[in-house]
């Protein structure tokens, strides 16, 4: 564990070096997200203007949950995706994944943490502050209990996008040119910003089971919100387990199947 | 003693493809990179490969240093099969191929070693005392990127 801190560490340490001489490219990257968030609000209140709530979720509530949903693609953002998305079109073509393979450290975390991205951590700032304003101008009522499930779920959820960006990535190693992959996951955290009520049973069914990708938006936010349930909590704790030895398994068998395209 | 040792070891790259006038039907192209190959190197011994392009000698390597999954047969590097990928054996060999270097893309030299010695968990004191000896033998700045022509990079 202290090994991989201190990898990302250096990394970490580079990527502030690096983008440091390109602040046009930081301030940008942060813009565009800002922009996003904007647009999305704008949306949210051409909706709360014909309608007083959504799924039984008010304006103020569907915000802090579009808020949180961006905050934890926002980190993976910055940590992940970038060295994933390296993964999915360069490294298996090139045969750049060689130099993971050959090191005594689990390939599939180094390649996610390999290229990360800070100005999603800065665009993460603005969307935890999205987050209390939601709270505060809602006046949405929160006990100590609701907080403390809130955040133990925050750090799971976080592992199963993980997990889930992963997925989305590891069938490179059989389609070595899909370069469609790195979008995959971006269209699906669009739903996450909806409770799951909105959705039709069948869907909402695969979109929290099969894809859980809305599970994890909506059952911490609900949890926040409303007496925590302990069906909730046990659910998010095993999905994560499970797609976590769903995604090592694919990887390692992928890793099998890997060719090195590279001499 | 041997340190390398292979037996019967395979390796058939395949590729399906697909075409419109056979829509039902993927074709499925195989090729024999490495055909029972049996090998014994002892410790001390240089062992030079040699062989015409697309003769194998990189994907045996390959095999041999874990990156490669066999099509079937066995190996043993230093008591290990190598795409088990233990981290033992994994802090015991390098292999360098053709223009890659052991360099983290676009991290200075100095930060490149420093994750290097987090990867390999080098111990400190040993760690200082070869950087010494090789910021003597080679006089690198230790803050320079790495950016920069292929050659300086192989330097480093």
């Amino acid at each position: 564990m202290k090994k991989y801190f201190l990898i990302n560490w250096i990394i970490f340490k580079n990527a502030y070096i690096r983008d440091k001489k390109v602040p046009g490219a930081v301030f940008a990257g942060v813009m565009f997200h800002l922009v996003d968030i904007a647009m999305i609000i704008i949306f949210f209140n051409i909706i709360f203007s014909n309608t007083s709530s959504l799924a039984g979720w008010n304006f103020y509530q569907v915000l802090f949950l579009y808020a949180f949903a961006k905050c934890i693609v926002s980190i993976n953002s910055g940590w992940i995706k970038g060295g994933l998305n390296d993964f999915a079109t360069e490294l298996i073509r090139r045969g750049g994944f060689d130099f993971f393979m050959t090191k005594p450290v689990n390939p599939m975390i180094l390649v996610s943490m390999s290229r990360p991205r800070l100005y999603a951590f800065i665009a993460g700032i603005f969307e935890v502050g999205l987050c209390f304003y939601a709270i505060f101008a809602g006046h949405i009522n929160i006990g100590l209990a609701n907080i403390f499930w809130f955040i133990i779920l925050a750090i799971l959820v976080n592992m199963l996008y993980y997990f889930l960006q992963v997925l989305t990535v590891v069938p490179a190693f059989w389609f070595i040119k899909l370069w469609s992959l790195q979008d995959l996951m971006s269209r699906f955290n669009q739903v996450m910003r909806y409770p799951a009520g909105v959705f039709p049973p069948v869907i909402r069914f695969i979109l929290m089971s099969v894809f859980p990708i809305i599970a994890i938006s909506f059952i911490p936010a609900q949890t926040l919100f409303y007496p925590p349930k302990i069906e909730y909590i046990i659910y998010i704790i095993l999905i994560t387990l499970i797609f976590g030895m769903i995604t090592n398994f694919l990887w390692k068998l992928g890793q099998s199947r890997y060719s090195s395209a590279s001499s | 003693m041997n340190i390398i040792s292979s037996k019967n070891i395979s390796k058939k790259f395949v590729k399906t493809t697909f075409s419109w006038s056979k829509f039902w039907q993927l074709q499925k192209e195989e090729k024999i990179a490495v055909k029972d190959l049996n090998i014994e190197i002892e410790e001390g011994e240089f062992v030079g490969f040699l062989g015409p392009n697309g003769a194998g000698k990189t994907t045996f390597l390959k095999m041999l240093s874990g990156i490669m999954h066999p099509t079937s047969g066995e190996a043993k590097v230093l008591g290990f099969t190598p795409w088990e990928r233990d981290h033992n054996f994994l802090r015991q060999i390098a292999i360098v191929m053709g223009q890659k270097n052991q360099l983290w893309w676009d991290l200075p030299a100095i930060d490149s070693f420093n994750m290097l010695k987090e990867v390999y968990s080098v111990p400190e004191a040993e760690f200082k005392k070869n950087l010494e000896m090789m910021i003597a033998n080679q006089r690198f700045a230790l803050k320079e990127t790495t950016q920069y022509v292929a050659r300086r990079k192989n330097e480093v």
